[in-house]
């Protein structure tokens, strides 16, 4: 239950660079996410943050204390590993048991009971008690390795993809219960996952890690409105964000010889992004459209994503299915919402200001 | 349809039972030895007491009168030395293979594998080589024919063994393991003692044995280190055929004595051998 500061966090392997003049700050119970595609540095920061990884440079802080050199033990944070790393010699209680009896706790029996209790039965593992880890199957050993994270309280919890490997059900009821019992803890978390629905889904704050940099840090809701960059629109959003280059100082975007007007940019220009939820589509030839071919469908449930082939361009377009069926090779016709519209300059970078 | 005529099955059996007759005639020829008379052992093979000997109880006498005394002071040196030898170089040994398995070590051009290699070439001269070096430097420092100076000599001889045996054990133990363990409030002392010997616990067994078995078996060290005083097990057998003949039937009653202590090593062993302990542990 701190607040955590880290400052300039810098991470080297050799000669590779896997953090980079990493900065983040975040206050007491907060739930972070760290979004990022694999090898974006995710783990080794909150390896970092324990001290199970030694810094390059850099320093982090717990409540404005500098606390680089305390040792993993004294640092009280909990952490659920990718690989689970569970004692595969004790039993699901014993491990369960093992972070609330360690020296200086001096938890009272009756509540580490309690607290085994609460968690295992928030994970739904508490049949599984008195098994041994080889004895789970992996969603199941995934769910003692988070609940040995939880079940005791720590300044920082660090929450390594920790359901990356249950099935689509528990993943889901996991994600509203692991939120509820963050606030009630008022855990400060740190919480990894290359999915943006995950991370929309149970973040306060979500950072978006991108070659060992944190490229934006925000609320779920600026990260999807407002994304920092390309790099962050197209990791934010699934399918995800048709990113279409601009010729310098156009006013219209020209694809298979039907061109569309578009709103007034700025002369830096350089992309523009459109959500697929953002293109409409439709059967016949349309008014301020441009015409593209069915390259592949998707249906998903109530939606469908459907691959459009532009000119030169693949575009993703996510819709109801109930606005019509298309089959591949199907000529199609797509009309942007210019009002939602997303623009970068030619580095990439979001321009601020309204274009509609 | 499958064939009578299963030539793989048949060769498994008759290697098999080739294997099994080197393994099993020893000791089998051995035991009956044990319960012959010297007419019977000197006169021909005789394999089968009832048919073709009379099984006598003349060994045995002498084990368990005359001889008493010596077999049982070199039983229980043997046990004294094999067992205490074996304990020290198997803790050395943990200690040495958790260091060459977890950190980096850089001595002059030497890095860890160099050193790994570096003390198991310890074990690749024969003993006989470095025996009379040790008798020198024994012998300076009063260490000959003294229980301390074997179990010590056992220990030197056994630590490249175990480390060997071990360090393997500890690189197969997840770092991320030991990890949990200081995330969860332990210090280096405890996630040692509490994680990592436990999970290694296969490999200290499997090194204890095969420590206990060679200082037990061991016979030039013993010859050249000790003269009464600290006699191993094998000396006195050996001492058996001593002036004109060997007693064969005398040796073969001590020698089935001599079986007994690493047989119950192994029973008691065994169960720490769980090859699965870390199974379950990690992804």
């Amino acid at each position: 239950m701190s607040s955590v500061k880290l400052e300039a966090l810098t991470k080297k392997y050799g000669d590779n660079l896997a953090i980079s003049n990493l900065n983040l700050e975040c206050q007491q119970g907060e739930f972070i996410v760290l979004l990022g595609r694999p090898g974006a540095g995710k783990s080794t920061t909150l390896k970092l943050i324990a001290n199970i990884e030694e810094l390059s440079s850099g320093n982090i802080y717990f409540n404005d204390q500098l606390i680089n050199n305390i040792p993993t033990e004294n640092r009280n944070v909990a952490m659920a590993f990718e690989s689970y790393a569970l004692y595969p010699h004790w039993t699901v209680r014993k491990n369960l048991e093992f972070p609330l009896k360690a020296p200086g706790r001096n938890i009272p029996a009756a509540e580490q009971e309690a607290r085994i209790r609460r968690v295992a039965e928030l994970l739904e593992i508490a049949h599984l008690l008195d098994r041994k880890p080889s004895q789970l199957s992996g969603g199941q050993r995934q769910r003692v390795s988070l609940g040995r994270a939880l079940v005791r309280p720590a300044s920082v919890t660090l929450l390594d993809e920790p359901i990356a490997h249950l099935d689509a059900r528990l993943r889901h009821s996991l994600r509203g219960e692991l939120k509820q019992y963050q606030r009630e803890q008022n855990a400060t978390t740190f919480y990894t996952t290359p999915d943006y629905v995950e991370a929309t889904a149970i973040a306060d704050k979500i950072a978006v890690l991108i070659d060992g940099q944190v490229r934006q840090f925000a609320t779920p809701e600026v990260v999807y409105d407002e994304p920092a960059d390309i790099e962050v629109a197209t990791i934010v959003g699934d399918p995800k964000m048709n990113i279409l280059p601009l010729a310098p100082g156009a006013t219209r975007l020209e694809i298979n010889e039907a061109w569309l007007q578009l709103p007034p940019l700025p002369p830096e220009a350089g992309y523009i992004g459109i959500r697929p939820v953002n293109i409409q589509i439709f059967e016949n030839a349309h008014p301020y459209a441009i015409r593209g071919t069915v390259y592949v469908t998707e249906p998903m449930g109530y939606e469908q994503v459907i691959r459009v082939e532009a000119g030169e361009q693949l575009l993703n377009i996510k819709t109801l299915l109930t606005t019509g069926t298309f089959s591949i090779g199907q000529t199609v016709w797509l009309q942007p919402d210019w009002t939602t519209i997303h623009v970068f300059d030619r580095s990439g970078q979001r321009l601020k200001g309204g274009f509609h | 349809m499958q064939s009578k005529f299963n030539l793989p099955k048949i060769t498994r059996w008759v290697l098999l039972a080739v294997w099994g007759l080197f393994a099993i005639f020893p000791v089998y020829w051995m035991i009956i030895t044990a319960f012959k008379k010297q007419r019977d052992i000197f006169q021909g093979p005789f394999l089968f007491p009832f048919l073709d000997f009379t099984p006598a109880t003349q060994s045995w006498e002498r084990v368990f009168g005359q001889d008493r005394d010596d077999i049982l002071k070199g039983l229980g040196n043997s046990l004294l030395f094999s067992s205490v030898s074996a304990l020290i170089a198997v803790v050395l040994g943990a200690f040495a293979a958790y260091g060459l398995a977890r950190y980096t070590y850089k001595y002059g051009p030497y890095r860890n594998n160099d050193l790994s290699f570096l003390i198991v070439s310890q074990r690749i001269m024969p003993p006989i080589v470095a025996v009379i070096a040790l008798f020198t430097m024994f012998r300076t420092v009063g260490l000959i024919d003294s229980p301390f100076g074997m179990i010590l000599a056992y220990t030197w001889f056994n630590l490249p063994l175990t480390v060997f045996i071990l360090t393997d054990f500890m690189k197969r133990i997840p770092l991320d393991i030991e990890h949990a363990a200081a995330i969860d409030g332990y210090k280096k002392f405890a996630q040692i003692w509490k994680v990592v010997l436990p999970l290694a616990m296969p490999g200290l067994a499997a090194a204890y044995l095969l420590s206990f078995f060679f200082s037990w078996n061991d016979f030039i060290l013993a010859l050249m280190l000790t003269f009464q005083k600290s006699s191993t097990l094998p000396i006195v057998i050996t001492n058996m055929s001593a002036q004109m003949e060997p007693r064969w039937w005398l040796i073969s009653a001590v020698g089935i004595l001599a079986i007994i202590p690493p047989m119950l090593a192994v029973i008691v062993l065994d169960r720490f051998m769980e090859r699965q302990v870390l199974h379950g542990g990690t992804r």
